[in-house]
């Protein structure tokens, strides 16, 4: 696709939301733990109103998320994301095993045929360098990572 | 003199030589792992040293931040993901440079760079310390805010597309800064309800999601590791020699980012995240064709990584002096020197001198070993992230990724921010809004916020309480540099429109579209 | 009948509960410092790691956890941790007690702790530059009184045990002083060295530390404090102010009293041990554990109770 989005638009509007968000959250506190935040909101906001202007009356255009396989972003998005959600429950080794061999088989199946024979080989490769780097900062460097239902 | 052999002869133990190499080469594949920070690697090694004598813990702990520092330059050259905040900057240039083949030349550069830097650091903090101490104590709450304020003036320099868009990013890093207990006041505010949020967002946490986890899109969007296509032919010209002599032709940019390294560590709470910055943006200033910055230029990256690693012995002219921990790093170490009943203040320099002085060139020496433990471990590392596929090295990245992030506060809302950030960082960045905005933003918010409302309290008895951020001398210095760094780039270009004359600004006019 | 089974059974519970606990601990515990490494809590909790694992046969490891004034460490801890006596945390005076009254979503309770032990006080302490025109406490509350606000006065924390004390001294002298928080006791320093500030209410370690650089004003303990012989209490002037920060640890609530029992005696041993090495630094060693421990937080909360109520009352205004 060549069509060109009007980023100075897109970034305002963005952060109009965000303004939006942080204003929304700021909470129901004093002058002194506020007054700071609250002129940086407004500058914030400022900034926003501005490149929305700017997208409407000069806009800036160019094409985004043009480089590569927009496909790819999105599946190692949704694995990364997975991954990291499956922690709590998985633990930190299941998880990461299994996370860590999906994106490999993911992101290399757009460039050779996965055989299961190759999956398996790179299963082994996946268990040992999730060990290596699991055995490290649990065993030596004594951070008490998150463990699920298996351990 | 007597002094100085008993000195001598204590750094000459090999024991105590081990000691500095294995803390080097220790801090150095730290600092490499986007999410490992020196501060980390120091509180790990804190019950080790309990066990050894004063001088030789102290000398392991030093030599570790020493190499720690430097080893962020690794991921910021090959991955483009500085390791520790110290090194933002040399990935402006590295990374561009290593995408051109030439890999091993920036590493070899960076290297000689930093070597030069911790030996810079080291020359202040034996020779100028108390002058330098005297200055740092200078520094109240009104000149803290105008010190975040001339960071940011950076944003301008730092966003080559829109200034208004950098702008929109520093303003969100800053308000990404004050979730959580406000430093002043003490009341939660944007936690949304969540006990967690009370615990803000950690500044290395955003780091690693704004740089790590876009570059793991880009590599998984274009189907392979963004070097991979690197020949090894500049091989050549990243020799030792080679190196030594690109790095020591820029004598004037060498001085000028050492002085501004150790100026930035003495001011306790800045250190070497700002340092690099500030004196990438002084060499691009002062170079004669900025317009190269960016795309892999030699000076950009002996600024960035030669001044911050000043900032390793510069930051410890307040702590040994003063007792004034001036980066989280620091911290650690005051607190094994009060262990061992060592008290900061001039005692340290005279009653316990064999060993401050033994600890102080201790990291002079670290800086030495740096090169050869460097020029080993840069090529191994370099060669391991050729080699590997990109289907191994997303997840590789992904993984160390998730565990640094967590084991920084041992917290798991740190990994699922640390995402959440990157993802709106990789969204932001394909509009132009770029990560070293925000993470600047994020990086002074708090400084910028805390010297603010702290002026504004001491001026409580005061008809007009902001009165207080103008009254000093050094406030008003800061403010000149400050309106000087920010109208710099625009008066300079206006200059050369001058320049040009009418002919040919017509010509630029049409550029602009 | 029905008696005698009850008695049989909860005997069986008796005893089955002492066959289990009599082999505690058989893992590692760990200790979570809500701190940042290389502060006063991260520092004891490595002097004592050593000596509890000796006594207690298991590995003791340390790790930290900071952030909110440990407000991140003390909800998490209060949700998740098991009472099997495995996993202890680091606990503040008054942190515990004032910020879950203060601060809106907290996620703690002050109460939600089953504490083990108190080992140290560091007692809070006024403190000026050594050239400072404030040669007694009496000169500085006599120019308080004639200058309202005009005195600044930094210390660390807002809601922390340097806030409260300095309010607690206004309330008491019947003065107004503007007081100026700081993150953390490390920027004080150059805060007061470079004349920033007309004062500071910090703890009694940041004049060891500093020696004749400053002058101690008061100290808020009973007793003068060993490391600072010269410097008089709060007491001694005829203010009745004592306060500090107690630092302690905790187990979660619902940990079997033997268990505790066990964490006490090996921390008290450890306390005593360190004692020689804390003591120089500016700390006052405490052994408030069981039932005093709990006193103490109720003690302490009493004598901060005029101030909070103060501050909530003016938060709800």
């Amino acid at each position: 696709m060549t069509r060109r989005a009007n980023t100075d638009l897109f970034a305002g509007i963005l952060g109009l939301v965000m303004v939006g968000v942080f204003w929304y959250g700021r909470g129901d506190v004093g002058h002194l733990s506020i007054m700071f935040p609250q002129a940086i909101m407004f500058l914030f906001g400022a900034f926003s109103a501005a490149l929305v202007v700017k997208g409407l009356v000069r806009p800036h255009r160019r094409s985004i998320f043009a480089e590569g396989d927009r496909g790819k972003i999105i599946g190692t998005g949704a694995i990364l994301f997975s991954w990291v959600m499956a922690i709590p429950y998985g633990g930190f080794f299941v998880s990461s095993v299994a996370g860590f061999w999906v994106l490999t088989c993911y992101l290399a199946s757009s460039h050779r045929k996965i055989t299961p024979a190759l999956a398996g080989k790179w299963l082994c490769v996946v268990l040992v360098e999730v060990t290596f780097f699991y055995l490290i900062f649990a065993k030596l460097l004594y951070v008490p990572l998150p463990t699920g239902v298996f351990f | 003199m007597e002094l100085f052999w008993k000195v001598a002869t204590d750094l000459m133990d090999p024991f105590v030589f081990l000691l500095i190499l294995g803390g080097v080469t220790a801090g150095l594949f730290v600092g490499a792992m986007p999410g490992l920070t020196a501060a980390m690697a120091l509180a790990v090694l804190l019950p080790f040293t309990f066990k050894l004598p004063p001088l030789q813990g102290l000398v392991a702990l030093g030599a570790v931040y020493m190499g720690a520092i430097y080893g962020g330059s690794f991921a910021a050259i090959l991955v483009n993901t500085p390791g520790t905040p110290s090194s933002i900057a040399t990935a402006f240039e590295g990374y561009p440079m290593a995408k051109d083949g030439r890999a091993v030349e920036a590493i070899s550069i960076a290297t000689i760079s930093s070597a030069v830097g911790g030996l810079a650091g080291v020359f202040f903090l034996l020779l100028l310390s108390p002058p330098l101490a005297r200055l740092s104590i200078k520094f109240g709450s009104a000149e803290y805010f105008w010190v975040a304020m001339l960071g940011l003036t950076l944003i301008a320099s730092l966003s080559p597309g829109s200034t208004l868009k950098g702008f929109l990013g520093g303003s969100f890093g800053m308000m990404l800064a004050s979730v959580g207990v406000a430093p002043i006041g003490g009341e939660n505010r944007f936690t949304f309800g969540m006990p967690v949020l009370q615990g803000g967002v950690e500044m290395i946490v955003a780091l690693i999601g704004f740089f790590v986890i876009p570059e793991l899109f880009n590599m998984a969007a274009q189907g392979r590791a963004a070097l991979a296509e690197v020949t090894m032919d500049s091989k050549e010209r990243g020799t030792f020699f080679n190196a030594v002599r690109t790095v020591f032709s820029m004598p004037v940019n060498l001085v000028r980012s050492c002085i501004i390294g150790e100026i930035v560590a003495i001011i306790p709470g800045a250190g070497g995240s700002i340092a690099n910055l500030v004196a990438y943006n002084e060499a691009k200033r002062a170079s004669k064709h900025p317009e190269l910055f960016g795309k892999g230029t030699v000076e950009g990256l002996v600024a960035s990584e030669s001044s911050n690693n000043v900032t390793v012995a510069g930051s410890m002219v307040p702590l040994l002096t003063l007792g004034i921990p001036g980066a989280p790093p620091d911290a650690v170490i005051l607190g094994v020197m009060l262990m061992h009943g060592l008290r900061p203040g001039l005692d340290l320099f005279t009653v316990s001198g064999d060993l401050t002085y033994a600890f102080i060139l201790s990291m002079g020496v670290a800086a030495v070993l740096m090169v050869p433990v460097g020029m080993l471990g840069g090529r191994l590392i370099y060669k391991v992230i050729v080699k590997t596929p990109h289907y191994f090295l997303v997840p590789s990245i992904a993984l160390v990724t998730i565990l640094g992030t967590y084991a920084l506060r041992n917290s798991f809302s740190d990994v699922v921010i640390m995402l959440l950030l990157g993802t709106i960082g990789f969204i932001l960045r394909e509009l132009e809004v770029e990560s070293p905005a925000i993470v600047l933003g994020l990086i002074l918010g708090g400084i910028a916020e805390v010297g603010f409302v702290q002026s504004i309290l001491r001026g409580t008895s005061l008809e007009h309480p902001w009165v207080m951020l103008f009254q000093n001398r050094l406030s008003q210095i800061i403010i000149v540099l400050m309106v000087l760094s920010f109208s710099s780039p625009y008066l300079s270009a206006g200059f050369r429109k001058f320049k040009k004359g009418p002919a040919e600004l017509l010509e630029d006019e049409e550029d602009v579209e | 009948m029905k008696r005698a089974i009850i008695l049989v059974i909860s005997t069986m519970f008796i005893l089955s509960a002492g066959i289990v606990f009599a082999e505690y601990p058989e893992k590692p515990i760990t200790y979570t410092i809500p701190f940042n490494p290389g502060g006063e809590s991260d520092i004891t909790a490595r002097f004592q790691e050593p000596i509890l694992e000796e006594i207690l046969g298991v590995g003791v490891t340390v790790n930290h956890k900071p952030g909110g004034g440990g407000a991140v460490a003390w909800s998490e801890f209060q949700r998740t941790a098991k009472p099997d006596g495995y996993q202890v945390i680091g606990v503040n005076i008054p942190h515990i007690i004032g910020g879950p009254l203060l601060r809106k979503n907290s996620g703690y309770e002050t109460d939600g702790f089953a504490v083990v032990m108190w080992f140290h006080f560091t007692p809070n302490a006024l403190i000026v530059r050594a050239d400072s025109p404030f040669k007694t406490l009496k000169d500085f509350i006599d120019y308080a009184k004639a200058n309202p606000k005009v005195i600044t006065v930094g210390g660390s924390g807002t809601f922390s045990a340097n806030h409260l004390e300095l309010l607690r001294l206004e309330r008491e002298a019947g003065i107004e002083l503007t007081y100026i928080p700081h993150t953390g006791t490390g920027p004080l320093v150059p805060a007061i060295l470079g004349g920033h500030l007309s004062a500071l209410m910090n703890y009694s370690m940041l004049p060891v530390q500093q020696g004749d650089k400053v002058r101690v004003l008061a100290v808020a303990s009973e007793e003068r404090v060993p490391a600072l012989p010269d410097a008089p209490t709060f007491k001694e002037q005829g203010y009745d102010i004592v306060g500090g920060a107690f630092r302690g640890v905790a187990a979660p609530k619902g940990t079997p009293k033997a268990v505790i029992d066990k964490l006490a005696e090996a921390f008290t041993a450890a306390n005593k041990k360190i004692a020689e090495r804390q003591l120089p630094m500016g700390f006052v060693m405490t052994y408030a554990t069981g039932a005093d421990g709990d006193a103490l937080v109720e003690q302490m909360g009493k004598a901060y109770s005029d101030v909070i109520n103060d501050i909530l009352e003016e938060q709800n205004k």
